[in-house]
């Protein structure tokens, strides 16, 4: 069973649909769930919105113990666009409000400049720059889905990297925690099967 | 770097998915879902789905509707027809809606914009114009309420006001070419695309792959909105990407 972290601020509906969708069945956690984590292999946390409005959610609500432990017991977790910026410590958008800090270093601002725009949206290339069984099946320079204004910066944590103004992690994974800065359930063929390979570690 | 995209443009009339000529004379083509999973497994590289009845506006149906394609569209899904307020706006996006398009609404509040943006951020916004050219006094004129009531505001104003409230992108849908099957208008691509400054997708007068190449070569469109070229005759979209990629437009990788 797939846990998908539901704090009640994100729209989880397309995850919950590529989870079924790739052959996972998922159960929503809510901040009064914490209790079914028993039955749990897997936890996505999903991210739309802003790293203050949710990181005090996460905070207040108690998913940060739940999380931290967890990814102690070195079971795979994944955190999608805002969710993997939440990994750091903290980020630009919102500085003085803590991150998870699983991952050192801060989520930094997208420049924008003539002819890039921010937010950054749209389909962009992966440069696959460590191979990975979640990487696997996947071809280098292949499109993903990307809407953020935020980027996490290469690091040794980096699997695959893009290009928007800055090159940023758009991959990375540490033993069992995996973040994609794009989102994996709106990018069709390639995303599923990145989504597939996580949830087969 | 970005990539340009196809859009297949799918139109609401009740439970089914129709085409229009110059906005009028619809006709059925199908299923909404079963066209949804089409496109996705051609891997279209979005799809909008928009409300154009003119009998049931409700964004419960709509929504219903929308439900169901979201299970079967892995790409971002843009959704409108009759959404007239922020709340409106939201509903649609916790069904699946990646982005949500608003028309007539605008005419007289152009705040409804702003308030999405700030709830979802403005790459969920999309503003929809729909345009006639009036050709005794060779201007843009702007239409709302599915084509029958002319708007006063010229285009540019319009379109200074739309950025100026957040838009994150914008259709520009030309009436009179819309199902007429020769080309999008270019000229028009061009003109609103001098006015602002976010992607605009071209929509209206979808009719082949070379046609699509002369959009991408003779604008900077982001994307090109097609309805009638994969209703109405033997292109899809996996051959439209081929051919395009042959030309080196920037399509993106599966």
């Amino acid at each position: 069973m797939i846990g998908i972290i539901d704090c009640g601020r994100s729209n989880v509906t397309s995850v919950k649909n590529a989870v079924y969708e790739v052959g996972f069945d998922y159960q929503l956690i809510g901040s009064s769930d914490f209790e079914k984590i028993n039955d749990l292999t897997h936890l996505i946390l999903p991210g739309v919105g802003s790293f203050g409005a949710i990181s005090e959610c996460l905070h207040k609500d108690g998913y940060v113990d739940f999380i931290h432990s967890w990814v102690k017991k070195n079971k795979p977790f994944l955190g999608i666009c805002l969710g993997m910026q939440l990994l750091f410590d903290g980020s630009a958008e919102s500085p003085g409000v803590p991150g998870l800090g699983i991952l050192p270093g801060v989520v930094e601002a997208l420049p924008a400049t003539d002819g890039n725009r921010v937010p950054h949206v749209g389909w962009n290339e992966l440069e696959i720059i460590e191979k990975n069984t979640l990487v696997s099946g996947i071809v280098n320079d292949c499109d993903m889905y990307f809407v953020h204004s935020y980027f996490c910066p290469v690091g040794s944590y980096t699997v695959a990297k893009t290009k928007y103004v800055e090159e940023f992690s758009s991959i990375l994974r540490k033993g069992n925690v995996c973040g994609m800065q794009f989102h994996p359930e709106k990018s069709q063929k390639n995303g599923l099967r990145l989504l597939e390979n996580f949830l087969e570690i | 770097m970005l990539k340009k995209r196809i859009i297949p443009i799918q139109l609401l009339d009740g439970n089914r998915l129709v085409k229009s000529v110059n906005f009028e004379n619809l006709r059925d083509v199908g299923d909404p879902v079963s066209s949804t999973r089409i496109y996705n497994s051609q891997y279209a590289d979005e799809i909008i789905i928009l409300n154009i009845s003119r009998q049931d506006k409700s964004i419960a149906h709509l929504s219903s509707v929308l439900t169901q394609a979201a299970k079967v569209a892995f790409m971002p899904i843009a959704c409108g027809g009759g959404v007239n307020t922020a709340d409106e706006a939201t509903e649609l996006i916790l069904f699946g809606a990646d982005k949500v398009v608003l028309n007539s609404i605008l005419y007289k509040q152009y705040d409804v914009i702003t308030k999405v943006a700030n709830r979802h951020g403005s790459q969920a916004v999309v503003a929809c114009i729909d345009v006639r050219l009036n050709v005794e006094k060779n201007v843009y004129e702007l239409y709302s309420n599915n084509g029958l009531d002319k708007e006063k505001i010229p285009l540019k104003h319009h379109c200074n006001k739309l950025c100026d409230s957040g838009v994150g992108e914008i259709i520009v849908q030309s009436i009179d070419n819309d199902g007429m099957m020769a080309g999008y208008d270019a000229e028009l691509i061009k003109l609103c695309r001098s006015f602002v400054n976010v992607p605009v997708i071209a929509a209206g007068g979808s009719d082949s792959y070379e046609g699509l190449l002369t959009l991408f070569n003779e604008t900077d469109v982001s994307a090109a909105a097609c309805g009638s070229i994969f209703n109405f005759s033997d292109s899809n979209l996996l051959r439209a990407k081929s051919f395009l990629k042959n030309y080196k437009v920037r399509m993106k990788k599966v």
